[in-house]
């Protein structure tokens, strides 16, 4: 499904896998932003971090949520978007548009112990 | 429709708990277990005589039935005192590796299962 | 005929791999209690995991996703956590099972304290999993878990009812026993049932399928080993059922020790046959120890998008590897505690029949999605067979907890 193809539903991109350009996991599209008005919405952005579960689960889960987590978000804009299969593909990098950058910083820890 | 279900099983279940404690499930429980684990430290004094098993499983496990035992023991001192005596005759069998006397204890303690015994 | 080694290396991993110690405790007591009369729950059982094992390894070759990947998506984010949160800590108490069922056989073996193995036993299989690739740490507990045979072989030994055995297979429920044991026979379907399918089968074998890269053209391997495979396995695990109803149910004996049921083997032939019994239930628990490990981070790496997988290096998928390094930790700080192994197994088979529905759904959603699998949808055998097994799932999983408390985790 190519990007200016039309949604039917939310959950066709929603709990997606973002998978960037060199073939990187990027997360999970944890919600999305709308554009537009009744009969013309739009995606403008993906949503991507532990603040995006706000209004998506119970006001007592999120509190939870975020004190473990934290509440960061990463907007990704539609246009970066290749396509849509069983996961999203990004047609840019990860670190463009502002993703992977916990991933990246445990990669760094983790590459400091020998043997890994 | 799931809290139906779960309201029609709890209605099932209750009595059936009901039942079941009438017949007395906790000494059951106590005679079975300390049935089965004076058969199986039986079983394996038998073999360890036969020499079908290793030194060091035969100790290990002599341990462990010893120690399920001991166990036993106790919960028989809070809950059930008239198992104490057996209970501790099982003990000593054990501890003096005698395979017979904890054939006896065992079968002693089946039949005191009655018909839960066996059921076939 | 590398495509025949392959295949056959598959079907003798998921063999070696098939009976963990809740199985092998499960199967040892059914047999000793209920006689043949349990069977046909493992071979309904075995019907279930095999149907749902081929759909993730399907899904995992047609999506190149696993199946918790896309449970997220269908399942919806609120009632997703929840599914993870249960099956991490499910995940968690099964390995520390594992670990504790391992370290008490190695007791048995060499006599060291129950601690010492447990700790030696996690460190060596952190060490495994951190230095070998997926397919070999398969293999590794897969062929030698093989050394399991004994107890089928065993059964041919003692020359059992072969005909009682048969009938076995027929479903029945023993309507002449007293309420109690009957209570008890209920508790013992369930309890079989959750041990043959635990989630994390499916999770790792789905995983694994993507580990390996799988392709639409593995899909004929994927169904072979898994019914072959699964099928095969458990006939082991009736083996070890028939061998405690001909051998230990004259005796008295219904195995309350983990040790107990090495003596199916030991009673036909002597110590090698005891040593092998042992061994092969090493390798046999401690390869359900690094599946269930792996799982437990499968799952938190899978739902929350983060690298994964043993085909990366430890630093590539960081917070992978953590999450299973914490698995083992936590799972090891538990056996320490000094809970019982076959306590621990008691929780995990009740915790995990709870969350099986849960489990399941998703997967025979997706794996009927056109969306998702194209021309590769479930066919209508597999739907029939899928339907019906999470039927019974879910009746099991209703029943558990009353079952549970009502006989006391099947001491009734």
């Amino acid at each position: 499904m190519k990007p200016n193809g039309s949604l039917k539903l939310l959950a066709e991109v929603r709990d997606l896998q973002i998978v960037d350009k060199d073939g990187r996991s990027c997360g999970i599209c944890d919600d999305i932003e709308l554009d537009g008005g009744p009969g013309k919405l739009a995606i403008k952005a993906l949503l991507v971090g532990p603040g995006a579960y706000e209004g998506r689960v119970p006001n007592w889960l999120f509190w939870l949520i975020k004190r473990i987590a934290g509440s960061r978000i990463a907007r990704v804009p539609w246009s970066a978007v290749d396509k849509i299969s069983a996961r999203i593909f990004l047609n840019v990098t990860a670190e463009e548009v502002g993703l992977r950058k916990v991933e990246d910083r445990w990669v760094r820890k983790l590459q400091k112990v020998p043997t890994s | 429709m799931v809290r139906k279900s779960l309201l029609l099983l709890a209605f099932v279940a209750a009595p059936l708990a009901a039942r079941a404690q009438d017949l007395d499930s906790g000494k059951l429980i106590a005679i079975r277990s300390l049935r089965t684990v004076a058969a199986e430290a039986a079983l394996v004094v038998d073999l360890r005589q036969h020499g079908r098993v290793t030194e060091t499983y035969a100790e290990e496990m002599q341990q462990d039935a010893e120690d399920e035992l001991n166990g036993l023991r106790k919960q028989a001192e809070k809950k059930n005192p008239d198992l104490l005596s057996i209970t501790q005759q099982a003990i000593d069998a054990a501890k003096a590796s005698d395979a017979r006397a904890l054939h006896a204890i065992a079968d002693k303690l089946l039949a005191m299962e009655g018909p839960h015994g066996r059921a076939d | 005929m590398g495509g025949l080694i392959e295949i056959t290396l598959g079907i003798m991993t998921a063999v070696g791999g098939f009976v963990d110690v809740s199985e092998m405790v499960f199967a040892a007591q059914a047999g000793s209690r209920f006689v043949f009369s349990l069977i046909w729950v493992f071979a309904i059982a075995t019907v279930a995991i095999a149907v749902f094992g081929e759909m993730s390894g399907r899904v995992a070759a047609i999506t190149k996703q696993p199946v918790f990947n896309l449970m997220r998506q269908r399942l919806d984010l609120g009632p997703g956590i929840i599914a993870l949160v249960a099956s991490v800590v499910v995940s968690i108490i099964t390995c520390a099972a594992e670990i504790g069922g391992t370290a008490t056989v190695l007791k048995y073996l060499t006599g060291w304290p129950y601690s010492v193995l447990a700790a030696l036993t996690t460190l060596a299989l952190v060490a495994i999993i951190w230095t070998l690739p997926f397919k070999w740490i398969e293999r590794l507990f897969g062929l030698l878990g093989l050394l399991m045979i004994v107890f089928a072989v065993a059964t041919v030994k003692i020359h059992p009812d072969w005909g009682g055995v048969a009938r076995g297979f027929i479903p029945q429920v023993p309507v002449s026993l007293p309420l109690k044991d009957l209570v008890t026979y209920g508790y013992f379907v369930v309890a079989i049932i959750s041990a043959v399918l635990f989630p994390y089968e499916t999770y790792f074998y789905s995983s694994g399928g993507v580990e390996e890269q799988w392709k639409p053209k593995d899909l004929k391997v994927n169904r072979l080993v898994a019914i072959v495979g699964f099928a095969l396995g458990s006939m082991l695990a009736i083996s070890i059922l028939v061998n405690a109803a001909v051998l230990f149910r004259p005796l008295h004996v219904d195995p309350s020790i983990v040790g107990t049921s090495a003596l199916q083997a030991a009673i036909p032939f002597g110590r090698t046959g005891l040593l092998m019994a042992l061994l092969g239930m090493v390798f046999a628990f401690s390869g359900a120890a690094v599946e269930t490990g792996l799982s437990s981070a499968y799952s938190l790496a899978q739902f929350l998008g983060w690298e994964w997988g043993r085909f990366r290096k430890p630093h590539e998928a960081p917070r992978f590897t953590i999450a299973w390094i914490a698995t083992f930790a936590l799972s090891l700080a538990i056996v320490l505690t000094g809970v019982q192994a076959l306590d621990l197994v008691e929780w995990a088979v009740v915790l995990s029949i709870v969350v099986l529905p849960a489990t399941y759904l998703p997967l025979i959603l997706i794996a009927n999605d056109r969306k998702y699998m194209d021309r590769h949808v479930n066919g209508p055998v597999s739907n029939v067979l899928g339907w019906v097994s999470y039927a019974m799932i879910c009746i099991a999983a209703l029943a558990a907890l009353p079952l549970y408390f009502v006989t006391q985790g099947g001491k009734l």
